[in-house]
């Protein structure tokens, strides 16, 4: 039961009935008033328990999209009903009008437009709706809670996909008749084609050149269909926040941008989220649309307060391809998780793959690292440089094990990650 | 209420179909939480009601009056009056008081600290009484019923620390037959004064006074009559000799309805229209009605499962400190020094391996400066304190902007 403001006004009118005839008379008599108006309008209110509800969601939204999230209300009672209905949406689902107002004659349906403005990636859910149901005077209502729960996946929000055009028109460049530019630009036969002046000599095919009694060259292509195998960390380390994300958001993003610009290089992309167990998992065999899948699988993840498990991951590389492979390896270069962890598994890696290491610098630190004005800033800054000097002898070492890094704050990550990438393409070593 | 199915488009039934498969304490348990706030509404409600009960004993706690038996009432002097043959009248206010009076011969006992009466009604008490015995009279009760009596003031301190008044020393037959009388109270003045409290100059004044044909007598302290101290010294026999003189003692406390209109003080809220209070009363339960109005809620809360995020910097700030509770200057330091000849080699092009030495010459070739000078401030300074520590620190960021700019 609930009751309205109505009723809260017709009480407060009832001050003029105690004034005018003072007593308890007056005081009992407005009572009886109000109970009888308040039961009157519950046993005209139409039944909450004959309500059934249907939710109009989605199946996935974006972030910083509005998403409808309707609510189909079918009115299974004899009378008109008056409700106020809640969706009960965790609050970062962001829901708009978290109560509507609606009428239903008997025996029909209506639909309560709504809207979602997530804040937040992830599994979005509702346990409940609540429906009030009002009487004609609109005074008191019958309340029920109907359990109904509902779950709308928040992707990611992609926002290096505006890098994607540029990195693929690159990828484009190096493909085909990349031959003036670079020499070893990839090591697939491609085709023939006239030579013109500034081609590489060394690229003349002087039996075809017999031939045609022309100058012809040889073009090569990079190779396709190799397998690009990104391994996002989701452990303690994935947890940081950097500027405004965590490292976890700014390592989705860099792997969206990675997997949507190997896929236009025409390699296969597979992609493992792991911490000490696999959290997520995309197979570059199945069908369907790869950024729908990778975002999809993406979602739900949330980093844990464990730390991260380095000696699964030749099991799970060797379980994804048994050729060689680029492995991109999105974690953090903190020094104590990465020589625990990565190092000793790495040299396994290695003998087999090309190994990339992709981490998240805090620009804080160098910001730290400078300010120098008292001594509380001062033993920061010592902080903050022996924080990088670390970093730096982590990365050098990685380096010297024959692994690439690439070490970027949160917003160039994703497009130095695609970079590299690029670059590891042109030089053939995929 | 849940007893029916409710379905969901999902197609699956919630309520009745599927909590009757489920356990029944889990049922038993939903249902107490929906009637929750009623029960605890009912508990509160039987608590006030048990409570109210409780306290509420009829019990009577006036001073002096016959029916306290407190240690401030005087049940107990009433009682032995009774049995000794006196014919005790409680009258519950001036009418009654009045009637009584006036059918018999009768001692009026009179206490009003509160001077609810006014001069008609004691002049009424006075023409009706045969005799008054009135206990801490004030100046206008003394002169409506013993108008040859007189206030003497507080009783000195000195005398109520002895606790006693020996010696009636006048001719007041109940007073010699007390002897002695507790202390306390007020002292009063009249043409029988006994148990004199006051210094020989003058007239002295005591704690008992009577007028000279016996219509009236004064007791200075109450205590003579109070349950608590009546057994002391001869409080017991003044008391019941004062009062028992006759067959009737009417035994008058006025209450605040005996307040005779027109010239009782005006109570500012007597003034206010007689709606005022039914309307507070109205006022209460509206609030009430406002507040279930504002305190239901449309539905459970919901909850927001938060993830776990920790600010990247939080590590540095920790060690910075730690490194600042330790004093740990040299620690420190050997950091800005590190970090600093790493970005001078890498700027000065010599490698990742190259030694300090190296270093401190080619930043000396860069930027002009003695090569001594330079390895002084690179090499050589322990600084010694705080303050040495942040100017050594800001001298090595000079040293490298100086090299990043040349």
């Amino acid at each position: 039961m609930a009751i309205s403001s109505r009723l809260v006004l017709l009480a407060a009118a009832g001050a003029v009935a105690v004034v005018l005839f003072p007593g308890p008379v007056s005081i009992l008599g407005w009572l009886g008033v109000l109970a009888a108006a308040a039961a009157l309008d519950l046993a005209l209110a139409a039944s909450p328990l004959k309500v059934r509800l249907e939710r109009v969601l989605p199946e996935s939204a974006r972030l910083d999209e509005d998403v409808p999230a309707a609510l189909v209300v079918r009115n299974g009672s004899g009378r008109t009903l008056h409700a106020v209905i809640r969706d009960a949406w965790q609050p970062s689902a962001g829901q708009l009008q978290p109560q509507r107002r609606l009428t239903v004659p008997a025996g029909e349906a209506r639909r309560a437009p709504g809207t979602l403005r997530p804040e937040r990636r992830g599994d979005l859910r509702t346990a409940s709706v609540t429906v009030r149901s009002f009487g004609p005077l609109g005074l008191a209502a019958r309340q029920r809670t109907v359990p109904y729960p509902g779950t709308l996946r928040v992707l990611p929000p992609f926002r290096s996909r505006r890098h994607l055009p540029a990195k693929l028109r690159r990828l484009r460049e190096i493909d085909g008749n990349a031959s003036v530019q670079l020499r070893g630009a990839g090591t697939e036969f491609d085709s023939l084609r006239d030579y013109v002046r500034g081609d590489d000599v060394r690229s003349i095919d002087w039996r075809a050149t017999a031939r045609r009694r022309d100058t012809v060259v040889r073009t090569w292509r990079p190779e396709r269909d190799r397998r690009v195998i990104i391994a996002l960390d989701t452990s303690r380390t994935a947890a940081a926040r950097i500027l405004d994300e965590p490292r976890l958001d700014t390592g989705i993003e860099a792997a969206l941008l990675l997997g949507m610009l190997a896929q236009g290089g025409g390699d296969r992309v597979d992609f493992v989220a792991f911490d000490r167990r696999v959290r997520a998992r995309v197979d570059s065999a199945a069908k369907a649309n790869l950024l729908s899948r990778l975002a999809g699988a993406m979602a739900p993840l949330d980093a844990e307060l464990i730390e991260a498990d380095f000696s699964l991951l030749p099991g799970i590389i060797s379980s994804v391809s048994s050729r060689r492979s680029l492995v991109v390896l999105v974690t953090s270069l903190d020094a104590g998780a990465v020589e625990e962890g990565l190092l000793p598994v790495l040299p396994a890696l290695l003998a087999k793959h090309v190994v990339v290491v992709a981490s998240v610098r805090d620009p804080a630190l160098d910001d730290l690292r400078s300010r120098r004005g008292s001594a509380a800033d001062v033993f920061r800054a010592a902080a903050a440089e022996r924080a990088l000097l670390d970093r730096a002898a982590v990365t050098a070492q990685l380096k010297s094990m024959g692994a690439e890094v690439v070490d970027e704050p949160p917003y160039e990550l994703p497009p130095k990650l695609a970079d590299m990438y690029i670059r590891l393409k042109a030089s053939g070593r995929l | 209420m849940s007893g029916a199915a409710v379905e969901t488009a999902a197609g699956h039934a919630v309520g009745g179909n599927v909590s009757g498969t489920s356990a029944g304490p889990s049922r038993l348990r939903r249902r107490f939480r929906a009637w929750r706030l009623w029960i605890i509404l009912a508990l509160v409600l039987a608590g006030g009601v048990v409570l109210s009960l409780l306290t509420s004993t009829s019990a009577d706690r006036t001073p002096l009056s016959a029916g306290n038996p407190s240690p401030n009432g005087a049940q107990a002097l009433v009682r032995v009056l009774g049995e000794r043959g006196v014919d005790v009248v409680q009258a519950p206010d001036f009418d009654s008081a009045l009637r009584a009076l006036d059918a018999q011969d009768a001692t009026l006992l009179f206490f009003d600290p509160n001077e609810y009466l006014g001069a008609g009604q004691l002049a009424e008490l006075r023409a009706a009484a045969g005799k008054a015995v009135l206990v801490e009279p004030t100046f206008a009760q003394l002169r409506g019923l013993a108008p040859g009596i007189s206030q003497a003031g507080l009783v000195p301190e000195e005398t109520v620390e002895t606790g006693e008044v020996t010696g009636p020393r006048c001719a007041d037959p109940a007073a010699e037959a007390a002897g002695t009388v507790s202390a306390g109270g007020l002292a009063y003045r009249g043409p029988v004064t006994c148990f004199p409290v006051t210094g020989g100059a003058g007239e002295p004044a005591g704690l008992f006074a009577a007028e000279e044909d016996g219509s009236a007598a004064v007791l200075g302290y109450s205590g003579l009559l109070a349950n608590g101290t009546i057994t002391e010294n001869g409080n017991a026999a003044l008391a019941l000799r004062s009062l028992g003189s006759a067959g009737t003692l009417v035994w008058y406390l006025p209450v605040p309805s005996d307040i005779p209109a027109g010239d009782a003080p005006a109570n500012p809220f007597s003034l206010l229209p007689d709606w005022v209070d039914p309307l507070l009363v109205w006022v209460v339960v509206v609030a009430a009605i406002a507040a279930f109005w504002r305190g239901r809620r449309l539905g459970p809360l919901a909850m927001e499962p938060m993830p776990v995020v920790v600010r990247a910097s939080e590590t540095a700030d920790g060690r910075a400190r730690l490194y600042q509770d330790s004093r740990a200057l040299d620690r420190a330091a050997a950091n800005l020094r590190a970090g600093t000849m790493v970005r001078l080699a890498a700027r000065l092009r010599l490698g990742p391996g190259s030694t300090s030495a190296a270093v401190v010459e080619a930043a000396a070739r860069s930027t002009g400066r003695p090569a001594s000078e330079i390895d002084a401030l690179l090499n050589r300074h322990a600084p010694a304190n705080d303050s040495d520590l942040v100017t050594w620190s800001q001298e090595l960021l000079y040293l490298e902007e100086e090299i990043t700019e040349s």
